[in-house]
């Protein structure tokens, strides 16, 4: 061949060779929908993680949107409060668990102060505290697990009364009791988990973080003081009721409120929910759950106080943040929170409380007891408890219960997570985008 | 030792083979499910301005030895690697994704001396391992204190034409094209997204396309 053949052929090759990745490169994007065709009104109900995050990827595609919320605040089970120690205090959600998930991404990128939470566990066991036990009741992340609660299994695998509060703790983690909790299912949601192990918490609180990133920007779209009654999706355009009778139309609509609310029907649907859905949403478990402040003038407390019969899990809550006085949390889910909740009032869990300090700390509690402060979640109406769990046989409702429905209903919120990050603040963030991605899907 | 193991091995290359090559080039990858799993990324991540690149460009080396022989159409192996790296630079958050292939291969060579003078086809069955590593302001990503990782498998099949210059067929320029149905383990998504439900299906295409020239060492 030539030499002139050769740049002939050669330069035909290269042509192609060029033209193919540019033909496919044209339809690559970096981001999905870049153009959306989507041009009707999203509503978002609940100003939770979930909400605000559906919300913000709204604003930021330029879709139009409003999101109702019940309470006069948005935040949902993420709150503050500055006035009850020299630090703020996080009213709920407050560790960032592990690293690997979109709002850690967002904490970095925004350089919002986190500290690493490696505070050690001191145990009550047998009227005492001790470092260590003598059996590792972590038995609850082995393969092959029976669908059986936790205390079911514990009691399977030996560990007798003298471990239950410590087994309390452990399901307590996961925002139940020890009785409900399925030792099968909770492992199987969990393998997902990817975010990591350690536990941050915020300088701040993580309302803060929320507030200034997510919530703010997108402030003019959020309609507080709006219990939504009634959601009729019937026609195309969707209705939806509050309590003040206001009406209010969308073309979807994103429901995010806690699965407790939908539980117990407290917005009705026309047409009723299919039968498939409702039963998805019951097995889906959601306990009681409370946060008690406890304030101090010394600190005779460990940094984490395991196994109590009254609180399971105490956790020194001036970890990470900078200021002087002592605070302890008392961190009270399931049946614990139950039986403290039919207590009637805070002064009276307050207490119980000091009364369990009093013994695991030779009576030091009540000595230098200042104030308390609860932060009951059963009671909040617009929340009726902590977090989502597996309960036994839950099976794939979770999926079943995020389906969405007519390409009309949407289903966000931390309990509606496939992704084993539900019971969290970015686990509700992840589910919040995902819906939207969904309405875009359907709507190209 | 391993200089020893490595001087019998280039000297058994040598002494016995038909053609030994060496090779650098441009590769351009197009794998919607990659694609698919960064979109989403950027799409869920307003937050940082500047978007994390798709994989597309990438670099692959490639040795490949073919055995003696009296016909047009010679038989061979090919060890190769590709690597390919997505960098985004935000304030504060440097987010760099990288993913490595290595390919084993046996390999077709047909070279017709007397149609297309000076053109060989290279017809290439590897077998591909890969890893995806992602780095966050220059620190390994990590999961349970191991580095954060998601490996994969897979098959690759690569169609190449190249040339040999007449003068000097020490030099030879090539393009090739390959299609690769791979699996990565399930963490795939979670490493690019953080997430693991939105693009459930952990098999993965690829389809590569490249450009570049080989330089023959026996
Ligand atoms: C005590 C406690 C501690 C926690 N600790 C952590 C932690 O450390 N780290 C972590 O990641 N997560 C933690 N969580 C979990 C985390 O707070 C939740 O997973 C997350 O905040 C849930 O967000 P969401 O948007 O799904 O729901 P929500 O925050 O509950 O938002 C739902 C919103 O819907 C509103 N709503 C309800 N009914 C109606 C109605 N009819 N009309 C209009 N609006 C309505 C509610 O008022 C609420 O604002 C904790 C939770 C609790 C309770």
């Amino acid at each position: 061949m030539k030499r002139r053949e050769f740049l002939k052929n050669g330069f035909l090759i290269s042509i192609g060779g060029v033209l193919i990745p540019k033909t496919i490169l044209s339809c690559r994007k970096e981001t999905l929908f870049e153009e959306s065709s989507f041009s009707g009104k999203v509503i978002i109900i609940g100003a939770g993680a979930a909400g605000l995050y559906a919300g913000y990827i709204l604003k930021s595609k330029g879709i139009d949107f409003q999101i109702l919320e019940a309470s006069n605040k948005y935040g949902g089970r993420i709150g503050k409060n500055d006035s009850f120690a020299d630090f703020p205090i996080d009213n709920g959600a407050q560790w960032l668990h592990g690293k690997n998930n979109i709002l850690s991404d967002f904490i970095l990128s925004s350089n919002t102060k986190i500290t690493l939470d490696d505070t050690e566990n001191m145990y009550w066991f047998k009227n005492n505290l001790v470092k260590e036990l003598p059996k590792n009741p972590e038995i609850f992340d082995e393969d092959n697990l029976p669908d059986v609660s936790f205390q079911q299994y514990a009691n399977q695998k030996e560990f007798g009364d003298d471990y239950k509060y410590i087994i309390e703790n452990l399901a307590g983690d996961q925002g139940a009791s020890a009785s409900k909790l399925s030792a099968y299912w909770n492992h199987q949601e969990e393998i997902n988990w990817v975010s990591g192990d350690d536990d941050y918490k915020f300088e701040q609180t993580y309302f803060d973080f929320i507030e200034t990133q997510i919530a703010k920007p997108i402030n003019n779209e959020i309609k507080l003081n709006t219990i939504v009654k009634s959601i009729d999706y019937s026609s195309e355009i969707i209705t939806i009721i509050d309590s003040n009778n206001q009406k209010y139309t969308a073309n979807k609509v994103i429901i995010t409120v806690p699965i407790s609310i939908l539980k117990k029907n407290k917005i009705e649907f026309t047409p009723h929910l299919p039968n498939e859905k409702t039963e998805a949403f019951s097995k889906i478990g959601m306990g009681a759950g409370m946060k008690v402040f406890l304030k101090f003038s010394t600190q005779f407390y460990d940094d984490n106080i395991v196994g109590g019969s009254i609180c399971a899990a105490y956790a020194n809550e001036k970890i990470g943040k900078i200021g002087e006085d002592n605070v302890l949390l008392a961190f009270i889910m399931g049946e614990q929170a139950e039986y403290l909740t039919s207590l009637g009032n805070d002064d009276a869990i307050t207490l119980k409380l000091l009364e369990e300090l009093d013994l695991m700390y030779n009576n030091q509690a009540t000595k230098s007891f200042i104030s308390s402060y609860v932060n009951n979640f059963t009671n909040k109406p617009f929340i009726e408890g902590a977090y989502s769990y597996s309960t036994i046989n839950i099976g794939n409702s979770r999926e079943k219960a995020a389906e969405s429905i007519d390409n009309k209903l949407f289903f966000a919120g931390e309990a509606m997570n496939l992704n084993g990050h539900h019971q969290t603040v970015f686990g509700a963030a992840e589910t919040g985008y995902r819906e939207v991605i969904n309405i875009l899907k359907n709507n190209k | 030792m391993k200089k020893l193991i490595l001087y019998f091995f280039f000297t058994s290359l040598t002494c016995y083979s038909q053609e030994t090559k060496l090779s650098i080039s441009y590769e351009y990858i197009y794998s919607p499910q990659f694609d698919k799993s960064i979109q989403t990324y950027n799409f869920d991540r307003p937050f940082l301005k500047e978007k994390q690149p798709l994989f597309i460009n990438g670099i692959h080396s490639n040795f490949n030895h073919t055995f003696k022989n009296e016909i047009q159409l010679k038989q061979g192996f090919s060890i190769g690697y590709s690597y390919f790296r997505s960098q985004a630079n935000n304030l504060n958050f440097n987010n760099t994704l990288y993913l490595h292939f290595i390919q084993l291969g046996y390999l077709f060579h047909y070279q017709n001396s007397k149609r297309l003078i000076g053109f060989y086809e290279n017809i290439q069955i590897n077998c591909v391992l890969g890893g995806l590593f992602k780095n966050i302001n220059d620190q390994a990503t990590q999961f349970e204190e191991h580095r954060f990782k998601s490996l994969g498998i897979g098959g690759e099949i690569i169609g190449l034409i190249g040339y040999n210059f007449q003068k000097s067929d020490r030099l030879s320029p090539f393009i090739s094209i390959g299609y690769s149905p791979y699996y990565f383990c399930p963490n795939t998504e979670a490493l690019l997204n953080d997430s693991k439900g939105l693009i459930i299906n952990p098999w993965v295409n690829y389809f590569k396309f490249n450009l570049g020239i080989a330089f023959k060492i026996k």
